[in-house]
């Protein structure tokens, strides 16, 4: 195949940047290591606060139930009197004298009931999507400053007006979780003293509970308190009430029966944890990965970094090789007809196939080199049946240093703006991996699994210049066996089988047991279970490949000074504003091993459909959809080798048996035991077949970009219409989440069902077939933000300035957020805020405030650029909608200018042809879009960059880092000698 | 709140501040044959944990020691003979009274007279406690336990009359 000529780019690598003040390893905290901590009393404090509709969100009223050991000891309301009117206060007033309920200011809970129980008691405080809670509690707010940095990014809470009481700090940690915990207020505490006496009891931060993230951590994703009720059966339910409404009996009512569901939650919850039998207690549960982070634990396995004290070059070059899961669109813009397969468990079933546990349980892992020719000899002569045979998986435990010269290898770029005009580039600086072509170039790292998927596509072997190998040395003696989720049926023993297959093993009852439960009708214990075998999908994943690579980023006020390392065992120094702390289980060479093998098994997948001639429309990490039909033949496809008999483009379309033969040839690599055992990992899913028959049908693809994609079937009209798999619609929602629901006021914003709607519509208009609009394509499309960052509350500057400190936008606020027309943004308008509403028609007629200046206007949508008084133009769901359905996938080229892929490129892409210019070196590639769901803004923000050092010493020309002149006092004093000389 | 809500409230605030200095959950006197488990009566750091009356016998000192019922302040002159234990346990107490009776810098005799009904109180509280105290949860567990071992009507298996 004749390549396109290589673009010269510059390739990102993760690096292995150590920060200067970064705690030597074991990272856990040294100066308490071996100190324990007594856990909560028997005092529990749960509530619920209630708001206003603005944008600050001030708290109107909460309630609360004091408990010692589950016993309920105080029940009350409190309010904030500088928010409700005296009507609202009397009518409180009277419900707590008749129902029995304490009464306090906001003032009083603070001070009498939270802190006194969180820091005097030492009691858990419980909430749902507590952090919210306590930013509505809290008078003033600031970015966290604590010595020990881990809370740095994260906000300081003030609740009390005493300045010698704890504040709250909180920070986020993912999507559903944060860490929450008490500052220690000057004086002597009880930990203090015990310490003075020879004790070693570490200090108390306060415990906090999140319902919530306890109950997505167990059961999956972030559940509602409603849903969170209904999957655990609990007896109170949360009842309905419209939010800011009256303050009546009936809200009241609510606001209570809120505060009993979420304690039931928590009762319930504990009941199940306790059952787990974890080392870990509950209110350390952060996620799905915590769970299986304390089963590690509970094995007694020591972290990887506090036995082994690998050199800085040997961590860099594992980084180097460190990729995630390989998504690409092949056939854009053209239906094709086809199978969609994925593989079962994928990152688990090839951690077992590596047999990784042996890094994991290994007294040392060493690192040596080995000859290339060895590995050389393999790559040569290796074929796509060698990939299919597990003995070949245990081996792919190298790392191998590659000299491209047209090899297909994973490639960290800026595609979207590698062909651009320099004056056209559009400031987004984010980085995409796709696998193209590699040619020419400094030698780069990669797993030696990435080289046998570049052989297995290309054909072609690629030049391995050096290897190293790792090897896994002795067992710690320590490890236990244990009981997976506290079942006995459950035990593994790590000593002689795999924690991560067994989990698998038993995510796979746990399905069996929920059909049953389906078919038998008992819609709440098929819930249930759905939940929890959720929840066991995500801790395996978690353990088997996030853990490994736990990176958890520190906000810095002032930029630090990192050293980023090299493989070839330099390094240079940097200074940044974000650097990034291992997590305790990291151990990135299992990750990207990992990772790695996940890229070889789709490559596999794909040799084996190429070999029969076939091709496929789409990849994304784990799944592929397979070109095909009943019986075979060609599909009509531009840029494909064959023809059509009406002499049009053609690919070659695999028949369903050949696509069966592809499926069977994995069941070779089936690492699992039981039920599992007679399986093939790659599996052909269950939108393949016709729900009411079980017939295989035919189902296409409508690819526009990687993770962009939808799968229909055709009408007797041969009008599409997407695949349904149980209760859900076949379509991605990429690039789409942070938008609301457009149609009727929806109960709950994380139903989806309108991308139904727009999927199905997209799809009739690109195949030409007459569509009637949504309803809703011209409202204004409002998206969701969540402020849960110093930074995210920065931006509300000029709104907040104006405001007493209840009306501003507050940490964990949520908004309702909207974005100008382009022709508004030319005149300064960036972004426009409202309280959130689940209400569409409601949206439009509320006041939105310009985030920037304070100027409130009401958004209406435009499709001509005109300006009315009063009134601001803002993207609708059109304009997202053409503007989606054009999406270029970077990572490919159009077939027919081998220029980089066009809005209007449609039918067969080609793979980029690469030329690295530069090495880069990145950190996280953690999307702050999504943090902050502000699109085109903060595009700098993105990843951190850790710059190469481009200044060098006026003394001896070295490089220096940051702005320096010298590269020390002794080069500076030299050439001062120098000039001295000359001068005389 | 009645007092004795409020006495159990109290105290077990104070007994959460005295198991964080003594450093566990379920201290327990480490001298041979005490079974001390009040941690108002007990000192030091876990696992180096002692009872007062161990403490004071160690070093030489009598176990019996005098406490001012009304606290020293406002009756310097009356005490009551306690054993070591039992006398921090109440000396704990003493610190939840309002300071100002506990103090009574103008020499109330009101306050006096307060301070001496609370002595009591406290002494009362603290003998159903140590005495009785343990029972109904003892009994409940026990319950409990039957109920698992026997069966839901563990007493008409075992031909109790109940």
């Amino acid at each position: 195949m004749l390549l396109p000529d290589p673009v010269e780019m510059d390739v990102a690598v993760r690096a292995w940047a150590v920060p200067d003040d970064a705690p030597k390893p074991p990272y856990a905290n040294t100066a308490q290591a071996g100190y324990k901590d007594l856990g909560p009393s028997p005092w529990t404090l749960t509530f619920d606060t209630e708001t206003t509709l603005d944008p600050g969100q001030a708290l109107r009223i909460g309630g609360y139930q004091l408990r010692h050991g589950g016993r309920r000891r105080e029940e009350g309301l409190f309010y904030d009197p500088d928010v409700l009117t005296t009507d609202e206060i009397a009518t409180v007033r009277d419900y707590a004298a008749v129902q029995g309920l304490k009464l306090r200011t906001r003032d009083q809970f603070a001070d009498d009931v939270f802190l006194k129980t969180a820091w005097d008691r030492r009691g858990l405080v419980i909430g749902h999507n507590l952090p919210f809670d306590l930013a509505r509690l809290s008078i003033a707010n600031a970015p966290c400053q604590s010595r020990d940095k881990s809370m740095r990014g994260g906000f300081s809470l003030t609740l009390s007006r005493d300045v010698h009481r704890s504040h709250v700090q909180i920070k986020k940690t993912n999507a559903g979780a944060a860490f929450i915990r008490l500052t220690i207020p000057s004086g002597i505490n009880p930990e203090h003293r015990n310490r003075q006496r020879g004790g070693k009891v570490r200090n108390h931060h306060g415990y906090f509970l999140d319902t919530a993230t306890l109950g997505g951590a167990m059961l999956g994703g972030r559940p509602s308190l409603k849903r969170l009720a209904e999957l655990l059966t609990t007896d109170a339910r949360k009842s309905a009430a419209e939010h800011g409404e009256e303050i009546n009996e009936r809200y009241l009512d609510y606001l209570r029966q809120d505060v009993q569901v979420t304690w039931e939650c928590w009762d319930a919850l504990r009941q199940r944890y306790d059952a787990y039998r974890l080392p870990v207690p509950s209110w350390r549960i952060h996620s799905e990965a915590s769970i299986g982070k304390a089963h590690l634990t509970k094995m007694q396995l020591t972290p990887f970094r506090a036995l082994n004290r690998w050199p800085d070059h040997v961590l860099a070059t594992v980084m180097e090789t460190y990729y995630g899961g390989r998504a690409e669109c092949l056939i854009r813009r053209v239906p094709v007809p086809g199978v969609y397969v994925d593989f079962t468990s994928q990152y688990p079933t090839v951690f077992a196939l590596q047999g990784l546990q042996r890094f994991l349980t290994a007294e040392r892992v060493e690192w040596a080199a080995e000859d290339p020719a060895k590995v050389q000899q393999l790559l040569d002569t290796i074929t796509v049946d060698d990939a299919l045979d597990p003995a070949l998986w245990p081996r792919l435990d190298a790392l191998v240093l590659v000299a491209p010269d047209g090899d297909r290898l994973p490639t960290r770029g800026r595609y979207a703006r590698a062909q651009t005009r320099r004056s056209d580039r559009k400031p987004n600086r984010a980085y995409n991996v796709g696998v193209p072509y590699r040619t020419g170039g400094a030698p780069q790292w990669y797993t030696l699994a990435d080289c046998i998927a570049s052989k297995l596509m290309t054909g072609n072997a690629p030049t391995i210049v050096a290897v190293g190998r790792f090897t896994a040395h002795g067992r710690q003696p320590e490890i236990t066996p244990i009981d997976m989720g506290g079942q006995a049926a459950y035990r593994v023993d790590p000593n002689t089988e795999d924690f991560i297959r067994r989990l698998v093993e038993q995510r796979d009852d746990v399905r069996a047991e929920h059909k049953k439960a389906k078919t038998a009708g008992d819609a709440p214990g098929a819930a249930t279970l759905d939940a929890m075998q959720q929840g066991m999908k995500c801790t395996a994943n978690g353990t088997a490949y996030g853990s490994p690579i736990e990176l958890n980023p520190i906000e810095h006020r002032k930029p630090a000074w990192v050293t980023v390392h090299q493989p070839d065992g330099g390094s240079y120094r940097v200074s940044v504003t974000r650097t990034e702390q291992p997590g305790r289980w990291f151990h990135p060479l299992i990750s990207t091993l990992v990772a790695g093998a996940g890229r070889l098994l789709l490559a596999t997948a794909m040799r084996l459909v190429s070999e029969l001639g076939g091709s496929y429309a789409f990849c994304d990490t784990d799944s592929l959809f397979i070109v095909a039909t009943g019986t075979g033949g060609v599909v009509s496809c531009p840029g494909g080798a064959h023809q059509t008999q009406d002499g049009a483009d053609a690919i070659k379309a695999l028949s369903w048996t050949q696509v069966d033969e592809v499926v069977e040839r994995f069941r070779a690599l089936n690492p699992y035991a039981g039920p599992m055992a007679d399986r093939s990992i790659l599996k052909i899913e269950d939108e393949n077949y016709n729900p009411n028959t079980g017939q295989q049908r035919e189902i296409e693809c409508y690819a526009i970009a990687a993770k962009r994609y939808g799968l229909f079937i055709r009408d007797l009209n041969g009008r599409p219409d997407l695949v349904q798999s149980g209760d859900k619609r076949k379509r991605s929602e990429h690039g789409l989440g942070h938008l609301l629901p457009p149609n009727a006021p929806s109960p709950d914003i994380s139903d989806r069902e309108w991308l139904d709607d727009w999927w199905q519509h997209l799809l009739r208009v690109e195949l030409g077939y007459p569509s009637e609009e949504p309803a809703w394509f011209d409202a204004p499309a409002v998206g969701r933000m969540t402020v849960t960052s110093p930074r995210d509350v920065a931006t509300f500057r000029a709104y907040n300035a104006t405001r007493r400190y209840a009306a501003q936008v507050k940490p964990w606020g949520f908004l309702s957020l909207a974005h100008p027309a382009p022709h508004e943004r030319a005149r300064g308008v960036r972004c426009l805020i409202a309280p959130f509403e689940r209400d569409p028609q409601r949206r439009a007629a509320m006041a939105w405030v310009d985030r920037d200046n304070s100027g409130t206007s009401q958004i209406r949508t435009s499709r001509t650029p005109d300006f009315i008084d009063g009134t601001t133009a803002v993207l609708s769901y059109r304009d997202y909608f053409e503007h989606y359905r054009q999406h270029p996938e970077s990572k490919a080229l159009d077939p027919t200018d081998t220029a980089a892929c066009h809005p209007w490129t449609r039918g067969l892409l080609v793979p980029w042809s690469v030329r690295a210019n530069d090495q880069r070196r990145v950190g996280k590639e953690s999307n702050r879009l999504s943090d902050t769901q502000l699109p085109t803004e903060e595009p700098d923000e993105q990843v951190i960059e850790y710059p190469a050092a481009t200044r060098r010493c006026r003394g001896c020309a070295s490089l220096v880092p940051g702005r320096r002149r010298w590269c020390s006092e002794r080069c500076r004093k030299r050439a001062s000698r120098v000039r001295s000389t000359h001068r005389l | 709140v009645s007092y004795l809500e409020d006495w159990a409230e109290r105290r077990d605030e104070r007994r959460e501040q005295r198991l964080r200095q003594l450093g566990t959950r379920t201290p327990r006197c480490s001298r041979p044959g005490c079974n001390e488990t009040d941690p108002f009566a007990l000192t030091g750091v876990d696992p180096e944990i002692v009872c007062y009356e161990c403490q004071s016998e160690q070093r030489g000192r009598s176990i019996i020691e005098a406490h001012h019922l009304a606290g020293r302040h406002n009756d310097p002159a009356t005490t009551v003979d306690l054993l070591g234990n039992d006398h921090r346990a109440l000396n704990d107490l003493q610190c939840d009274w309002p300071r100002h009776v506990l103090r009574n810098p103008d020499g109330s005799p009101l306050l006096h007279a307060a301070a001496a009904v609370r002595g009591w109180l406290d002494v009362l509280a603290l003998v159903l406690e140590r005495a009785v105290g343990w029972v109904p949860e003892f009994l409940e567990w026990l319950d409990d336990a039957l109920r698992t071992a026997i069966g839901p009507r563990w007493w008409d298996d075992l031909s109790w009359e109940y």
